[in-house]
């Protein structure tokens, strides 16, 4: 019986042992987690792997986004929008709001 | 998005500093206020200047009466609505510097949006603006003053900065 508690002691032990062995890793995982955050906090967590920008990329990438919404918000509001024109700008804010939710749905379902 | 849904951090354009009134400033941030400044000229005078601009407030006021006028309302509100999503997707693109770009960044600043908007009133880019600078302005005083209760608010308004909202007039 003392052997099972001895025993029953170190695996409880045994955990903790590992936890505390592993807290550096878990520090990395969550400084990971914790990046798309962008309070005062967590910026300085992750202000140590910013990835380099390159002008050169960023304004035509910026040009290239703007140019990438026209055609998508045209549909919006062509196949959704225009319809609740006449009725409370509730409306137009709930089918926003879905319209969002949506999209960040088929994100999820796409990339997990 | 094409790189999947991590984030991806990314440094700031113009990576320099402005010393003021023993103060540092990011000169990224300054340009953003600047483009929202610049924006919110440039659509104050949209509004009032152009006839399209004309046509849109009119239309907001009486739908059908500026119908009765033989003008296409619905191809104006589609271009406002096509010029609106690109100012907020330009919005998107000035933030991400800031933030860090994932598929969830425009989620965040949906509800500051809605929430200066509906202050500001609809189809005023002055009440706008006035709106979006003063809750951002709240929001980083109290961020460096009480962090707990900018905690509170990044936790009901998912904690944007300050000149944010103010660009996506």
């Amino acid at each position: 019986m003392l052997l099972t508690d001895f025993l029953r002691i170190f695996h409880r032990r045994d955990p903790l042992f590992h936890f505390h062995r592993a807290l550096p890793d878990l520090r990395n995982h969550a400084r990971r987690q914790l990046c798309p955050y962008p309070d005062l906090q967590h910026r300085r967590l992750c202000s140590n792997h910013l990835h380099p920008l390159d002008e050169r990329k960023f304004y035509p990438a910026a040009i290239l986004a703007i140019l990438a919404v026209i055609p998508v918000s045209y549909v919006i509001e062509r196949y959704v929008i225009r319809r609740l024109y006449g009725e409370s700008l509730d409306y137009t804010f709930i089918a926003t709001f879905a319209i969002t939710l949506m999209g960040v749905d088929t994100i999820k379902w796409v990339w997990g | 998005m094409g790189l999947g849904v991590n984030p991806l951090p990314l440094s700031a354009p113009l990576g320099t500093y402005v010393e003021f009134w023993g103060m540092t400033f990011p000169v990224y941030r300054i340009l953003i206020f600047a483009i929202a400044i610049v924006l919110f000229l440039g659509l104050e005078l949209f509004f009032k200047g152009t006839i399209m601009g004309k046509i849109v407030v009119a239309a907001l006021e009486d739908k059908d009466g500026v119908r009765c006028l033989g003008v296409r309302v619905d191809k104006y509100f589609s271009i406002m609505f096509i010029l609106g999503s690109a100012l907020a997707a330009l919005g998107g693109v000035l933030y991400a510097p800031i933030s860090a770009v994932h598929p969830y960044m425009g989620l965040s600043v949906l509800l500051l949006a809605f929430a200066r908007g509906d202050r500001g009133g609809y189809g005023k880019p002055a009440g706008t603006f006035i709106s979006a600078f003063s809750l951002g302005m709240v929001m980083a005083i109290t961020a460096r003053y009480w962090s707990q209760g900018a905690e509170t608010i990044g936790v009901h308004c998912n904690g944007h900065r300050a000149v944010l909202p103010a660009i996506d007039i």
